[in-house]
């Protein structure tokens, strides 16, 4: 079975079969447009990943390396998020800087499916939530001029008065 | 999949800030500054999840997130117009970005920009084949880029104030 070897951020070299590598869209169009030999024992280096992040996505990739190609730009299936089965929900019962390590190294290794779970579980963090509660879960700063919000409050009224 | 040993992460994470979001598992470091600061593409796909009430919530948490949201309404609304045939832009100061919404706007016909810098018009070039006017107000533009931004509007008509 063929393999071959990346290489993180932090020097960690993995060998991983290829397969399981060509999850990633970065390095399938790596190895097969820019036509790195794998053969030639170099490791493929993925500069912004760190080898803990890289860990744990191979894991995914070795669970859902057999998946079916999934269906272009399904939209419904792309607003839903109650979609997400339980092994993905599993893997991503992790604090949130993990969350977000994951998501930003998948998008970087260009892994739409994985990005599309982690987007989902995103979203479910926030739905429900009032805004005040959305800003403490992700330490997000209040940084509207005084008054600014309670103008967009005010508008944000209208349009829910307006669309009930 | 195998984890090579010996190979061990010799860099001082903890103490490097640039290496912050590249911390450990387990690490003490909290998730802080790391979600607000998703690129763009990661929050429209979050936000794309989500239903009104809660995109509206959004707009109130901080201003780049608000501004996320109104530009995704935007962009829908322009798809929903087919009689949208004017459209007059003023792009932010460092007037490099225009915004992709007008990519997915065949119908426009007349087309301002208002802005400063020496905008990358060839990204949306072909998508606009029924462009008649085209006034870039203020933009300083090379004559490639707008040589190669022409090559798409065939109809064009009427292309003003580019070169001062």
């Amino acid at each position: 079975m063929s393999t071959i070897k990346l290489e993180t951020s932090d020097g960690v070299k993995f060998t991983v079969k290829t397969q399981v590598a060509k999850c990633s869209g970065t390095i399938r169009t790596m190895l097969e447009d820019i036509g790195i030999n794998p053969q030639d024992g170099e490791a493929i280096p993925l500069s912004n990943v760190h080898s803990t992040i890289l860990q744990k996505i191979l894991v995914w990739a070795e669970h859902h390396v057999d998946d079916p190609e999934p269906p272009r730009e399904d939209a419904d299936a792309a607003k839903r998020t109650d979609d997400i089965c339980s092994w993905d929900e599993d893997f991503l019962k992790v604090d949130q800087r993990t969350l977000f390590d994951v998501m930003l190294a998948a998008n970087y290794l260009d892994m739409k499916q994985l990005i599309a779970v982690c987007c989902k579980t995103v979203a479910n963090m926030i739905k429900g939530k009032t805004a005040d509660q959305i800003r403490r879960t992700f330490n997000i700063e209040n940084d509207f001029p005084p008054g600014e919000e309670d103008k967009i409050r005010l508008r944000n009224q209208f349009c829910e008065e307006r669309s009930r | 999949m195998e984890l090579r040993s010996g190979m061990k992460v010799s860099r001082p994470l903890a103490h490097d800030s640039s290496n912050r979001k590249r911390a450990r598992l387990g690490d003490a470091v909290p998730a802080a500054d790391l979600c607000p600061h998703l690129p763009t593409e990661l929050l429209e796909m979050i936000f794309r999840t989500l239903d009104k009430k809660s995109l509206l919530r959004i707009r109130l948490t901080c201003r780049r997130w608000r501004e996320i949201v109104d530009r995704k309404q935007i962009c829908e609304t322009g798809r929903n117009l087919p009689n949208l045939k004017k459209v007059y832009v003023r792009v932010a100061q460092d007037g490099t970005k225009i915004p992709s919404f007008l990519a997915s706007m065949v119908q426009i016909t007349d087309l301002q920009i208002i802005g400063v810098g020496s905008p990358s018009l060839n990204f949306y070039g072909h998508k606009t084949p029924n462009l008649r006017v085209l006034d870039l107000k203020t933009f300083d533009l090379a004559q490639n880029c707008l040589q190669s931004y022409l090559k798409y509007c065939q109809n064009l008509q009427l292309v003003g104030d580019f070169l001062r």
